[in-house]
């Protein structure tokens, strides 16, 4: 049988798909008219080629219709709708105490009028018996490191007690200032926030505790790519978060 | 419901309506693969992982011939297959000889060693082409299932392949041109039309598209 080069069998071949230029689909032409080798390649490519064309297609013996086991759907574990439900309540129990601490911060007279000040004043009798100076540079000392960071109860009535006493009787404040040069720098402290930042702080933990394992757990049941569209939403959760804790915190200590 | 919907419900999870895609092209998928891989119970395994992989993926798919992305699926698909049968041979894939090398030229077809079955099984046209087609390398082989079986452009093919333009050119020639030595050995099974080298040379110029 006659064995055309690899160049002369690539023509051929491209020749039959008419992928050749014209230039070069004429110089094949004469060259095939006129070599009868070339000729018998060709007519030998061109026949395969109907060969292969004329094969029956056979119709698929059976049905290839996909189940949910096949592409690893399974069921969602019984805790997933427990973490979802989870994750969303402590999101809107969040998004409530922070904008209800929002609108106390924005106007420190309403949160002040629904202070309980009465039991916070009877809890600072002891504390008010100390004198009054001693305790205003106390409080002033303890004002930014005690009470911001945990509103620890302890540290509130000493806060009160001296906004109090500062208050009430003007002798005291003189006092202080004459005494203490801190003193007066003293900000009018203002009333403990109505939801206590503790509690946004755990609200937000659970919420992104809640939300993460409800995420994976419905990803091992039902694995997928994950796309660009998810990271972006993972990214903007992430930003959230951090914007909300930053700004609990920042809430927390003013 | 047309094809774009459906392809956007699949995108959406929606299992139901891949099922129509997949009973729309189910046929040319398994077609495809049996040619490529030679074999029944192959070609539907390759068929179905093909239908389970598009299905993962389907959100991948952007646009332009959904027939096209499927055929780059199940041309994959059969790869894969003949890299796990290549791990676990059991006949051989491409000829080799005595240093383990790929033969150019095989030719076993027309060897005396032939076993009866295969003898038998050769005595059909379709078997013979089938036959011819095993003796390929698959990457020879998928081109010229692509082009020549599945009618794609050559375009289309190198897309379904992943690899270029040329690559597929090459390929395609130095295919048919091993079918067409490889089904001289079959010459007595081929229609009075298709006897190589045996037809009228009338003006086979005159033919071509």
């Amino acid at each position: 049988m006659t064995q055309p080069s690899s160049h002369d069998l690539e023509l051929l071949s491209a020749y039959l798909d008419g992928q050749l230029s014209k230039t070069d689909a004429a110089r094949l032409e004469s060259r095939i008219k006129s070599d009868p080798e070339l000729r018998s390649v060709y007519d030998g490519l061109r026949q395969t080629r109907a060969l292969l064309r004329q094969l029956p297609a056979r119709r698929a013996p059976r049905n290839f219709r996909l189940t949910p086991q096949m592409v690893g759907k399974r069921a969602l574990p019984r805790s997933f709708p427990i973490f979802r439900l989870a994750s969303v309540l402590a999101t809107i129990l969040l998004f409530l105490g922070y904008a209800i601490n929002l609108t106390a911060n924005a106007n420190p007279m309403a949160a002040a009028t629904s202070f309980p000040y009465d039991s916070y004043y009877a809890a600072a009798t002891a504390p008010a018996e100390m004198p009054a100076t001693e305790e205003a540079a106390t409080a002033t000392a303890e004002l930014p490191q005690g009470a911001a960071p945990k509103f620890a109860p302890t540290a509130t009535p000493e806060v009160t007690a001296f906004s109090q006493q500062d208050t009430i009787t003007p002798e005291n404040r003189s006092m202080a200032a004459a005494s203490n040069q801190n003193a007066t720098l003293v900000v009018p402290p203002t009333p403990p926030l109505p939801i206590n930042p503790g509690w946004l702080f755990g609200l937000l933990g659970m919420a992104v505790f809640s939300g993460v394992t409800a995420f994976f757990v419905r990803l091992r049941a039902q694995p997928r790519k994950l796309t660009a569209k998810d990271f972006v939403l993972i990214t903007l959760a992430l930003a959230v978060v951090i914007a909300l804790a930053m700004s609990i915190y920042w809430m927390s200590l003013h | 419901m047309n094809e774009a919907a459906l392809i956007l419900d699949a995108q959406h999870g929606d299992l139901e309506a891949f099922n129509r895609l997949v009973l729309a092209y189910q046929d040319i998928l398994y077609n495809t693969a049996l040619r490529i891989m030679g074999d029944d119970a192959l070609a539907a395994d390759a068929t179905q992982d093909a239908f389970i992989s598009a299905y993962r993926n389907i959100t991948a798919y952007r646009g332009g011939s959904f027939k096209g992305w499927l055929m780059r699926t199940i041309t994959n698909a059969c790869y894969d297959e003949l890299r796990r049968q290549k791990r676990r041979p059991t006949t051989p894939l491409e000829p080799t000889n005595n240093e383990d090398e790929e033969m150019e030229s095989p030719r076993w077809l027309m060897d005396s060693s032939m076993s009866p079955e295969q003898k038998f099984e050769a005595d059909e046209l379709e078997h013979a082409i089938q036959h011819c087609l095993n003796a390929l390398p698959a990457d020879f082989r998928t081109a010229v299932v692509l082009a020549d079986i599945q009618g794609m452009d050559y375009t289309e093919v190198a897309s379904a392949s992943n690899v270029p333009l040329g690559t597929i050119k090459s390929r395609l020639a130095r295919a048919r041109g091993r079918l067409r030595e490889c089904l001289q050995g079959f010459r007595e099974l081929l229609p009075a039309a298709f006897r190589l080298e045996e037809e009228p040379r009338s003006n086979p110029i005159e033919e071509t598209p």
